[in-house]
């Protein structure tokens, strides 16, 4: 599997203030990525040096191929960037709003009516193609930023705090919209606080604490370095529970086959046994920052 | 014009055409434009009593008629200078730091825009603003024309000036709105320094010559050629001073005229018409010059008075009003074209600052 995203040793230091420090992470291409961790952990700042905003103390990085303190016009070719802040323009339609960014990527005039179009259709604001940007509701806000992010057709979409701020329907279009965008091949590197949301939509999660990157890979996999396996519970008809440790979803199917077929047992619940993301975080983090 | 035609145009700077869009739906684009030309009217109507007044009493003269217009043209443009002055650093100052308050920055920069891209549209927007104001008080510059006494390359001359001043005051709000973060601040630098280019300037010549006590050789008005003022005041140099009417850019031809010299007293005529000007000489006050009728540079036309530059040999050489073509300069080049420069060299180092400042990545910057 080709990597989306790459870095090495990756430092930003304000003074002697290390916001990210010495960062290796690995996103591989169409995955749904979960960077994850209190608050000051270096997320924001991690996000910021992979969309060229800021340039990294040392280290490398790699986006989409290309290194962003080097070549932030390739990167920015190929990289769409939702921050956690939400700004928008005063006396702009939601269609002319798409237009400027689409013109500020140099796209072609002609192309403009096909793509805004796709895009109000893909985050749902068609109705509110003619609306004033600043009317929209902060849910509808997050998703036309997502559409502005979207505009030059990106591989990779990095999005900063997504979630924060709205309402659990507002959540929920979120993450039916961001499977949208993973079945369309994108690469998404998402941070979030809800763990929930991450453990439902995200393929790959990135633990980080006070700028320093504690786990990473499929959650998972995480549990399993972390507990040397991952607890499963196994309920027999008749009421009678077994527990067992296995690592990995193949040794899970091996187990569930050797129960089953083997050895004839009743199995009526097979279900692993707090491997949650939330018990993860607790697991890994220490709460040197909230 | 067809969809098709539209799209075969050269792009806009993507910048210009939203700012101008958002700036023409604002609340407070007529009520800028309305007051302008409010306060336009009321001057045009304003000098062009008064110069009846004075002039017309005994039936119609040319010259009366000519000195009426040019006063009427100069009032104008040293008000249509002053409003720049005020509405130029308000709009612009908030280009960069009102991006950054909205939160819209960092969208604006990761697009593949070039930074020297988006001070062109942010530069753009505010000067076709102004292009629009000046557009819009075409009708009051053209009352002169009427009356007379104004030839129309003057004019252009007189609103290139008004351009100039725009763009300068508008690179360099740019660059105050680049520096600061907060749009309350950059606004107020923007207008200190306005102000300080303005009126600091004249403050600075009067310090520099506070020292020789009214006697002595003046210092060169290096600072004043800052002043776009004093350089429009050189634009219209030469055509107003002794015309018999009270010139707004008259006190600062007196100070890029009188280079070494004060003049102490204009000798009146019972008339009132200026009949020689005297300045300090090495032995008390003796007359240096006299109004004399000469033609109108420039082609045929009702004669104007001039500055006849009489007294000693030495002076006419020290003197920095250059006898051939009644232009102030400095160190042999014209000041108007010692302004233009230093103008443009300031405009250039604000917006080399302002693309520096809004270049990506950043080495220091927070997110």
């Amino acid at each position: 599997m080709t990597t989306a995203v790459r870095t090495v040793a990756l430092t930003k230091r304000y003074g002697k203030l290390a916001a990210v420090d010495d960062l290796d992470l690995e996103v591989p291409e169409g995955s749904v990525f979960g960077l994850i961790g209190p608050n000051g952990a270096g997320k924001s700042t991690t996000f910021a040096i992979l969309a060229s905003i800021l340039s990294p103390t040392s280290g490398a990085v790699e986006v989409a191929g290309f290194d962003p303190s080097l070549d932030p016009r390739s990167v920015r070719r190929h990289l769409g960037y939702m921050p956690d802040v939400l700004g928008v323009y005063d006396n702009l339609q939601v269609d002319e709003y798409l237009e400027f960014f689409a013109a500020a990527h140099g796209l072609r005039r002609s192309s403009w009516p096909g793509l805004i179009d796709g895009l109000l259709e893909l985050v749902g604001l068609e109705v509110k193609r003619e609306a004033m940007v600043e009317s929209l509701s902060r849910g509808m806000k997050q998703r036309l930023a997502l559409a502005r992010a979207l505009v030059h057709d990106p591989e990779v979409l990095v999005l900063d705090e997504p979630a924060s701020g709205l309402d659990p329907r507002a959540r929920v279009e979120l993450r039916t919209l961001l499977g949208e965008l993973r079945a369309m091949g994108k690469t998404v590197v998402i941070s979030s606080h809800i763990l929930t949301e991450m453990e439902e939509m995200c393929t790959h999660v990135a633990i980080m604490e006070a700028g320093r990157l504690l786990a990473a890979g499929q959650p998972g996999e995480i549990g399993d370095r972390l507990r040397g396996g991952h607890g499963v519970v196994v309920r027999l008809a008749g009421g009678e529970i077994q527990r067992y440790t296995v690592t990995g979803e193949q040794a899970q199917r091996e187990l569930l086959h050797r129960l089953v077929a083997d050895e004839g047992l009743p199995v009526v619940e097979f279900r692993e046994e707090g491997a949650g993301l939330e018990e993860l975080f607790m697991e890994v983090t220490e709460g040197k920052l909230q | 014009m067809s969809r098709g035609a539209l799209a075969a145009l050269p792009p806009v700077n993507p910048v210009l055409a939203r700012e101008l869009k958002q700036r023409m739906r604002g609340r407070h684009v007529w009520l800028v434009v309305t007051l302008y030309l409010a306060v336009l009217a009321v001057i045009l109507r304003w000098v062009y009593v008064a110069s009846s007044r004075d002039e017309f009493d005994g039936g119609f003269d040319v010259l009366a008629s000519a000195t009426a217009g040019r006063a009427i043209f100069q009032w104008l443009l040293f008000f249509m200078l002053l409003l720049v002055c005020f509405i130029v650093p308000g709009l612009t100052a908030g280009a960069i730091s009102g991006e950054r308050e909205r939160q819209t920055m960092i969208a604006l920069q990761l697009t593949l825009l070039r930074p020297r891209s988006i001070v062109v549209g942010k530069l753009s927007a505010s000067l076709a603003f102004v292009a629009l104001l000046i557009i819009a008080s075409l009708p009051l510059v053209t009352v002169p024309f009427l009356v007379g006494g104004v030839s129309v390359p003057e004019v252009v001359k007189g609103l290139w000036m008004v351009l100039a001043t725009a763009l300068t005051l508008a690179c360099l709000s740019l660059a105050c709105s680049a520096l600061l973060r907060r749009t309350q601040a950059a606004t107020v630098v923007a207008y200190g320094l306005t102000l300080g280019l303005v009126l600091g300037t004249l403050l600075f010549y009067g310090a520099q010559n506070v020292p020789r006590r009214g006697i002595g050789p003046r210092p060169d008005p290096w600072v004043l050629a800052l002043n776009p003022f004093a350089a429009t005041a050189d634009v219209v140099q030469g055509r107003s001073g002794p015309l018999g009417f009270a010139s707004p850019f008259g006190p600062l031809q007196e100070l890029l005229r009188l280079g070494d010299n004060d003049r102490i007293g204009d000798v009146m005529s019972g008339s009132g018409h200026i009949e020689a000007f005297t300045e300090f000489g090495p032995e008390g006050p003796v007359v240096v010059g006299r109004p004399v009728p000469v033609p109108f540079p420039g082609g045929p036309g009702p004669p104007g008075v001039g500055f006849d530059v009489g007294g000693p040999p030495g002076f006419v050489q020290s003197d920095p009003v250059d006898a051939g073509d009644g232009h102030v300069r400095l160190g042999g080049v014209r000041f108007l074209v010692v302004s233009l420069w230093s103008w443009f060299v300031m405009a250039m180092i604000a917006v080399a600052v302002t693309i520096r400042r809004i270049s990506l990545p950043a080495s220091r910057e927070s997110p």
